[in-house]
């Protein structure tokens, strides 16, 4: 029953911790801070991956080392799930913040609800430089 | 001081609240999650065929996460590999003038730091090329050999002084140039069976590694303790030189960017 | 036929080939324009050759396969082309040829061609990825791929704030759905133990159970199914996410209007699409006749609804907005709500009729977008009273955007007036008089904003706007190629109908033909595990 317990924790602290940062994407104006929690996020996603992959009977690395065969690890698939999963949230974090930088160069603020509601320049005539 | 007390309190609450709900399902003996990985035949399947003397049509990769990775699922790869770079595509519409021309820092770290950094610069390159070239036998391969070289030419980056490392030892061409031969080979690498099929008449799948039945073609070598699959290795390192690029080509625009003026 | 298909399996990596390309002669700095534009429609045109192909050998009742790395299902990702993912992928690949030719053009004075270039050919190499994969991962990973260039392109006019804060506010909200998307396939995985779309249908089954000879095909799920329905509810709000359909349509306006013109055609009339499909395979191909179809019934009449909404939220904006790109966009969740009313239904032919749509909406959102881009660039606002006479300034791009808003309309001969028409009789069929009045009263509403668009930019003639300039012979040729579509599909609309009931009845009376013969696919695994 203790493992259950200790099993439990983790399983419900990664879904609070999901709940908090899904409350940080949303609520927090800032760019940086949103940036943040989307990182808490998708990392907390590929962290609940890996605890759904654990083979309580045989906690094992998956690798063919000696006396290691079928049914003797945890699981490989989920683990390869994972690494994608984490490559594209850098790509989808490194995008944000390139972004962002940018935003601060030319709006001079990162914050995104402000921004949102500042009716930036007027609609009659645009200067569309290309 | 009054909102500080306000977050220890809710953090607590949080804490509390994820220990009672654990201890409750527990003493009722469910899962909140449940766990069912034994029972997977996937699984069972992966870790049948992934590295199996006895059957040559297996993926010889003595990590089974690798075989994954580049053989059953090589696709999800090679996506994934694009989408990065698609990323890296979009820093340069923003800032590829900027990383030639720019005002760049002359503030470096102090004289300890340099001295113990060219010991740890070279220890770790020479880890992350090992995390490369053991890639398929042991957890590591092509993307976390390329992020901790990317990692160690930053750091170097900023002991440094960013003057004195881009421009001589860092060009942006140099890595560019790389970022786009290395993309190419990837797609080369993973359809040349299929190209060779198409031409020779034997038919070859894009993405293949050993040897399936209906094409007999295959890419297994002895490295001196087990048979290996060498097209894991190309593919690891490839990834290494198309990450290694797209990162340092990343982290610079950020770097370089955030230390110029305010452009309005 | 019914085999290995080499084409299909190339078809999704023949845009990376071309943007690789492009790329390498942008970094090895031998930086010429024709050089682009070559690759750019040689790539595009390639691609929509091979997925005409794969159509041809989709058409009623063929299948193609390819399995990548000679892994059968479900160990291996698989590609499988029926007839709806053919049909998908040809419309895209085909409007999508249409609009690089248009690019050439307009990127005359675009800064880093090379790199719009290179994003445009990712977008389309993701959208059709994801109408081919059996496999939800894959799923996730191509629609990761088209999100990403999706916000990198919406952003590539990057010295606008309006244009960087929309694609921030598209990025974070995509984001964040697609993260909910990844959730959901690991969750059906622990319960379910498969990944692959037809595994997960044979499991959840009621009306099939194979010889199983590898025991994935039977049918216990290794934990509750309510955590299989969270799982395919987070899926399905991701997929009413990328269509825009209300509540989840507010990145849309201000994205599609900031986005430069052949990048806004792109996504209004393709990329939305791709979440229909995603609905429809979840929906009838996993859902429809399984343990779980008491879940799918009190959902379709929910996303009915929301449908409705969307409908006449993005008619009554039309007539209130200034921004002439803003009012495509509205026009976009209009005609998405209308699609997804026709989807919900649940028949043959409403299905159908959605289809239908689908291909009407894409062209008829590309031609505008194209004629309403040509005066953008040449007046250089986007506001409808400072675009009058512009249509009378240029006779030949103001008959084709007015050609444009009438088929957005649905007025006869043009194919839009057979698409919902058959939306209507698809509605009149079911018994369902109220979707059918919804169908008459959206069209009339939204008729208002498009008579206002044809009003300002093409009846009214200000004198001072004068100058024919010299119509481009690309312009001139995109043009003319779509409306000569539109007109096609108008008369043949008959045949095209038939063809797509066919289609559609495949899908939803018959659903399980799709995860037999994924469990064909299988029978190739086996030979390769079998070895003695």
């Amino acid at each position: 029953m203790n493992t259950l317990i200790a099993l439990n924790i983790i399983a419900v602290s990664m879904i609070v911790n999901i709940a908090i940062a899904v409350y940080g994407i949303v609520k927090k104006p800032s760019m940086v801070k949103k940036i943040i929690s989307l990182g808490i996020l998708s990392d907390t996603v590929c962290l609940l991956a890996v605890y759904m992959g654990f083979t309580a009977t045989s906690p094992h690395p998956p690798l063919y080392a000696s006396g290691y065969g079928a049914g003797r690890g945890v699981d490989p698939v989920v683990q390869a799930f994972v690494l994608t999963a984490i490559v594209i949230a850098l790509a989808f974090t490194v995008f944000l913040a390139t972004i962002t930088l940018r935003m601060y160069e030319v709006a001079n603020s990162t914050d995104l609800h402000e921004l949102l509601k500042l009716e930036i320049a007027s609609e009659e005539i645009e200067q569309l430089e290309e | 001081m009054r909102s500080r007390r306000r977050e220890l309190g809710i953090a607590l609450l949080i804490v509390a609240g994820i220990t009672a709900l654990s201890a409750l399902l527990g003493l009722m003996g469910e899962l909140a999650i449940p766990l069912t990985a034994s029972k997977r035949l996937l699984k069972e399947l992966v870790e049948e065929l992934a590295y199996n003397p006895d059957n040559p049509y297996s993926a010889f990769a003595p990590a089974y996460v690798s075989a994954v990775v580049w053989d059953f699922r090589g696709l999800d790869t090679l996506y994934e590999t694009i989408v990065f770079i698609a990323a890296t595509i979009f820093a340069l519409n923003l800032y590829h003038e900027y990383l030639g021309e720019a005002e760049l820092s002359r503030h470096r770290l102090s004289v300890i730091l340099q001295s113990t950094a060219k010991i740890q610069i070279v220890m770790a390159t020479a880890v992350s090329a090992s995390l490369v070239a053991r890639g398929h036998i042991t957890p590591g391969g092509g993307f976390q050999g390329g992020a901790l070289l990317a990692a160690v030419v930053i750091a170097a980056t900023t002991i440094y002084s960013l003057k004195s490392l881009v421009g001589r030892f860092i060009k942006h061409e140099l890595i560019l140039c790389l970022l786009g031969l290395a993309t190419l080979l990837l797609l080369i690498a993973s359809s040349k069976w299929a190209i060779v099929g198409f031409f020779t008449r034997a038919p070859g799948y894009i993405l293949q590694n050993q040897a399936k039945p209906g094409s007999l073609h295959g890419f297994l070598f002895w490295d001196g303790e087990h048979w290996v699959s060498g097209s894991i290795l190309v593919y690891d390192l490839i990834e290494y030189i198309v990450i290694a690029c797209g990162l340092i080509v990343l982290l610079l625009v950020v770097i370089i960017g955030g230390y110029r003026e305010r452009v309005i | 036929m019914h085999g290995l298909s080499q084409v299909l399996g190339f078809t999704p990596l023949v845009p990376v080939a071309a943007a690789t390309l492009i790329l390498l002669i942008y970094v090895l700095k031998l930086r010429d324009r024709t050089l682009y534009n070559l690759v750019l429609l040689v790539g595009s045109s390639l691609t929509a050759a091979s997925t005409l192909v794969v159509l041809s050998e989709t058409i009623y009742g063929g299948f193609a396969w390819y399995c990548f790395g000679g892994w059968g299902a479900p160990l291996g990702i698989c590609y499988y082309a029926d007839e709806l993912s053919a049909y998908y992928a040809a419309v895209t690949s085909a409007v999508f040829t249409a609009v690089a030719v248009y690019a050439v053009w307009y990127s005359r004075h675009v800064k880093h061609t090379a790199l719009l270039y290179v994003l445009l050919l990712l977008h389309l190499s993701g959208l059709l990825a994801v109408y081919y994969t059996v496999d939800l991962f894959n799923l996730f990973v191509s629609l990761e791929l088209v999100g990403i260039t999706g916000y990198s392109l919406v952003s590539f006019y990057h010295y606008r704030a309006k244009a960087l804060v929309a694609a921030a506010r598209y990025a974070v909200a995509g984001g964040l759905m697609t993260t909910f998307l990844l959730l959901g396939v690991l969750l059906i995985y622990t319960a379910t133990g498969a990944v692959n779309i037809g595994v997960l249908g044979a499991k959840l089954s009621v009306a099939w159970s194979p010889p199983d000879q590898m025991g994935f095909f039977n049918k216990n799920l290794y934990a509750d199914t309510s955590l299989v329905i969270i799982a395919i509810a987070m899926i399905l709000w991701t997929a009413l996410f990328i269509s825009a359909i209300f509540p989840n349509h507010f990145w849309l306006p201000d994205a599609h209007s900031e986005a430069p013109v052949p990048v806004s055609a792109v996504l209004s009339g393709l990329t939305t699409a791709m979440g229909f499909y995603v609905l429809a395979r979840i929906a009838y191909t996993v859902l429809a006749e399984s343990v779980l179809a008491g879940f799918l019934s009190t959902l379709l009449p929910v996303i009915g609804f929301l449908g409705i909404v969307s409908v006449f939220y993005g008619a009554i904006m039309i007539g209130v907005e200034d921004d002439v790109k803003r009012i495509l966009a509205y026009s976009t969740i209009l005609n998405n709500g209308y699609i997804l009313m026709g989807l919900s239904q649940g028949t043959a032919l409403g299905i159908a009729a959605s289809l239908y749509h689908i291909l009407n909406h894409a062209v008829g959102k590309a031609l505008a977008f194209l004629c309403i881009g040509y005066m953008v660039r040449r007046y250089r606002t986007r506001n409808i009273y400072a675009l009058e006479g512009a249509g009378r300034a240029q006779p030949i791009v103001g008959s084709v955007l007015a050609f444009a808003l009438l088929h957005l309309i649905g007025v006869p001969p043009t194919s839009g007036f057979f698409g919902k028409f058959y939306l209507f009789k698809a509605f009149i069929d079911a018994d369902n008089l109220a979707y059918a009045l919804v169908v008459i009263a959206g069209s009339v509403i939204s008729a208002y904003g498009y008579i206002r668009v044809m009003e300002h930019t093409v009846y009214v003639s200000k004198p001072e706007i004068v100058g024919k300039e010299h119509l481009s012979i690309i312009v001139t040729i995109t043009l003319t190629t779509l409306s000569t579509v539109i007109l096609l599909l108008g008369i043949a609309n008959q045949w095209v109908i038939d063809y797509l009931t066919y289609t559609a009845s495949t899908l939803v009376l018959d659903s399980t033909v799709y995860i037999e013969r994924i469990y064909g696919l299988c029978q190739s695994l086996l030979s390769t595990i079998s070895y003695p």
